[in-house]
């Protein structure tokens, strides 16, 4: 029941802000700000022609590629640098300095690295995942219940066995927030990616139907990219629910 | 388990277009050479690339969406050669990249696009108003100037000049954010169509045969494939023959590389006849020196570029530019 | 006669922790104590009085600034099996069923799997939650928590016993019940056990001696053997005797006052 008012209210939330868009959109001319039918319509035109279908599964690959290499390499780093004060202390300032720059700031040496097309689009979203995982993951391993570590102790637990049984499963909270924000954060990245010369994808349909001045392409396309992200979020949630409940944490 | 070979297809996705051209290049022995262009009418000369088997070479056009980024790519090396303005190229030339011109991308092809308002009919009109460019470094910021002081107006004093991404004029004209645009076409094509803008004067009538986007090509190609470089400027002197002369095919097979419909590409290429031009496309140091020299006088940047080293027309000879 | 040897000896032992102005903080300042072999010793004190610390010292997780603390007549350097602790907030892996909670300390010592599961099953059962072998801490009352703390420290067979006022989380009932089992489980013998309280009837109540600690600096200030016979009342005059005389030491009953209401 409860389940059931939660999606009608949702659908009526999104189907106000349909509303909404209707309505300003009445005040512009359609290259200037399509309605939503135009969009639907220019929706349908991408994918007949079977672009957008193309640029979905080129994006999603792309997307994945990215996201499992850092989540692949900061996860394991972060364990590490949470571990050892040393390497933290080393590595930390240099960390911080990088966090902040936007991973769009990159585009100039992922180009001279990478060249264009899929590589640079990769990279860019790998950057856009990697702090926040690594953050995370670092953040989680320092903020293991001391308790926990004095139990481990007390019970003459050998440090493989403690990092294991121990550090690892405490962390896993925050390493999980971690990899859900990052997840988010790539997704928003996966566009301006896109725009080195990648010839293909959703970041480059939108980016060149900007060209064109097609404004219905480009919101179907930003449309797409909104739903896809949704559909990513969702997953997320539901794989962090099962975990945690596999895990006992629920 | 199941992550591994997912991980594995998505690794593989995204890498089997780099595979396939190395795979191309190790089957069949022809260089691959990547171009890089923008989807506007300045380039239609990329349509070569459609127009039947090249022998000594594999050419693959690569879109960029601005300039910046297909500046990036050719400062990288991540592309073989790309049509660029002038401005940008003497810049990159003057910065050392190994680049060198070896053929002209067109001639004329912008237009200043106006307020569709019959109180801006000649330039005295443009005084007080704010004017668009795509770029400081960019051919159009020394038309706008030209016209200006030829008008008898000052660019710095009586107008407002912003820098502005092309796609975002049509929409700044028609709000009011400005009241003139220069740009290459389509984008002043498209104003008119949307009956936003009108066309106030063309480029060609401010500066008759001014060169605009030259054909860069990194220095290392030209001197290991000659061969295939000459191919490759006499297919795109072709080209420019063919839209030249047929228009409305050319506008079609345009559609292609460019994106925008055919109807909006004839419409450029035709109405009126001449606003872009892809004759006598060989470069020469006079165009080249001409427009140092405007950069100079307005201020845009202060360098000399040794144009006996940076150009090469002899590719372009060859081939009857 | 058979005395039975000394398990713990604390001899000259300080702990001192520097203060934000730099002066030092005497947290415990030469404690003398000796705790026979199965003895059940509380040390009772208000809060600073460093109780808490001695007995971080005596698992080893706090090493002294002076003196030292012999286990076996050996020095405690690091925490150790065979001395385990009981923590107030149970120490739980909330990621770990009940049952694999109590086979961590077992794995931990490599114990054989079958072996060890035999093990974590008899001790859940000694505390009544066999049936709660597959649930997660987040599903159990503090009570059953601490019962499966205890479960887990015993499954291992320590010698010593310290707990760090293991019930003071617990409401009173649960806390009486608690204290009663774990009497009932000390009976299978072997067990040397230091109990860290603030609560004086619950010293009483366990203790075969009560150390009752002062603080600034940390000392004892006096020992009461409690010699009355297990299962003690917990109301009753003998009971009551041994509160009047703590409170007495700590200065708690205002003599004055009852005279002059005569």
């Amino acid at each position: 029941m409860i389940r059931r008012r939660r999606y009608v209210l949702g659908l009526a939330g999104v189907l106000l802000v349909a509303g909404i868009w209707q309505a300003l959109a009445s005040l512009y001319t359609i290259e200037q700000l399509p309605g939503p039918l135009v969009v639907v319509k220019a929706l349908g035109e991408l994918f007949a022609s079977g672009v957008l279908l193309k640029s979905i599964a080129i994006s999603l690959a792309r997307f994945f590629t990215a996201y499992l290499l850092a989540s692949a390499a900061a996860v394991p780093l972060g364990l590490w640098l949470g571990r050892s004060l040393v390497s933290f202390e080393l590595a930390n300032p240099a960390l911080q300095l990088l966090r902040p720059i936007s991973p769009i700031a990159w585009f100039p040496l992922a180009v001279l690295w990478f060249g264009i097309g899929n590589a640079p689009a990769v990279f860019i979203i790998f950057l856009a995942a990697f702090f926040p995982v690594l953050l995370a993951t670092v953040q989680g391993v320092h903020g293991v219940a001391p308790l926990y570590l004095k139990v481990a102790a007390n019970f003459g637990a050998s440090p493989g066995m403690v990092f294991c049984r121990v550090v690892l499963p405490a962390a896993f909270p925050s390493i999980a927030t971690g990899l859900r924000i990052a997840i988010g954060t790539a997704w928003i990245h996966l566009v301006a990616g896109e725009m080195l010369g990648a010839q293909s994808g959703l970041g480059f349909l939108i980016v060149d139907a900007r060209n064109f001045l097609r404004t219905d392409c480009i919101m179907a396309g930003m449309l797409v990219v909104g739903v896809l992200g949704l559909c990513i979020d969702s997953g997320v949630v539901v794989a962090e629910r099962f975990c945690r409940r596999r895990w006992g944490m629920a | 388990m199941k992550r591994r070979s997912f991980l594995k297809l998505a690794l593989a996705l995204s890498l089997a277009p780099t595979v396939r051209t190395v795979d191309a290049l190790a089957a069949k022995g022809k260089p691959r050479i990547r171009i890089g262009y923008l989807p506007i009418t300045d380039h239609l000369s990329i349509i070569a690339a459609g127009r039947g088997n090249f022998e000594r070479l594999e050419l693959e056009p690569v879109k960029f969406s601005s300039w910046p980024e297909l500046a990036e790519a050719l400062k990288a090396g991540a592309v073989e050669g790309a049509f660029a303005l002038t401005p940008i190229g003497l810049s990159l030339r003057q910065k050392e990249v190994p680049i060198k011109v070896v053929l002209l991308g067109h001639r004329n092809g912008s237009v200043v696009t106006v307020k569709n308002d019959p109180a801006l009919a000649k330039a005295q009109d443009l005084k007080g108003k704010t004017i668009a460019i795509p770029s400081r470094f960019s051919t159009h910021n020394i038309l706008i100037r030209k016209y200006l002081s030829d008008n008898g107006l000052d660019a710095t004093n009586d107008v407002t000049l912003i820098e502005m991404a092309p796609p975002e004029m049509v929409n700044a004209l028609a709000t009011g954010r400005v009241q003139a645009f220069i740009v290459a076409e389509p984008f002043g094509a498209q104003a008119e169509m949307q009956h936003v803008g009108k066309i106030q004067i063309l480029s060609k009538d401010i500066w008759p045969d001014h060169i605009c986007c030259a054909l860069n090509l990194r220095q290392n190609i030209i001197e290991s494939e000659p061969a295939a470089v000459e191919e490759l400027v006499a297919r795109l002197v072709d080209a420019g023959r063919f839209i030249e002369s047929q228009p409305k095919e050319a506008a079609t097979l345009g559609t292609r590389y460019l994106g925008q419909k055919p109807e909006v590409l004839q419409y450029v290429l035709t109405t009126p006849k001449g606003r872009v031009t892809f004759n006598d496309l060989a470069p020469t140091p006079k165009d080249f020196a001409v427009t140092q020299d405007y950069l100079r006088t307005f201020g845009v940047s202060d360098g000399t570029v040794d144009l006996g080293a940076y150009l090469d027309d002899s590719f372009a000879r060859k081939a009857g530019a | 006669m058979i005395t039975p040897s000394v398990k713990i000896q604390v001899s000259g032992l300080g702990k001192v922790f520097p203060r934000p102005d730099g002066s030092a903080h005497h947290v415990l300042s030469d404690i003398h104590l000796d705790i026979r072999e199965g003895a059940f010793v509380c040390l009772l004190g208000p809060s600073g009085c460093g109780k808490t610390t001695l007995l971080s010292a005596m698992a080893g997780f706090d090493t002294p600034s002076a003196g030292q603390v012999r286990i076996d007549g050996r020095i405690v350097t690091g925490p150790s099996p065979r001395r385990m602790v009981i923590f107030q907030e149970y120490g739980l892996f909330p990621w770990l069923t009940v049952q694999d909670n109590v086979l961590f300390g077992l794995r931990a010592q490599g114990v054989p799997e079958a072996e060890a599961r035999e093990r974590s099953v008899e001790y859940l059962g000694l505390v009544g939650l066999a049936a709660n072998a597959g649930n997660h801490p987040h599903q159990l009352s503090g009570g059953m928590k601490q019962r499966v703390a205890i479960a887990r420290a015993l499954a291992v067979r320590p010698d010593v016993l310290l707990m760090d006022e293991p019930f003071g989380a617990l409401d009173a009932f649960t806390r009486y019940r608690l204290q009663d089992e774990l009497l009932r489980l000390l009976e299978l013998g072997g067990l040397t056990v230091v109990l860290v309280t603030h609560d004086i009837d619950e010293a009483i109540y366990l203790g075969d001696r009560v150390v009752l600690m002062a603080p600034n600096p940390g000392r004892i200030q006096e020992t009461l053997a409690i010699d009355l016979p297990r299962p003690r009342q917990r109301t009753g005059a003998a009971f009551e005797g041994y509160r009047r005389r703590v409170f007495q030491a700590f200065a708690l009953v205002h003599e004055r006052m009852t005279d002059y209401a005569i």
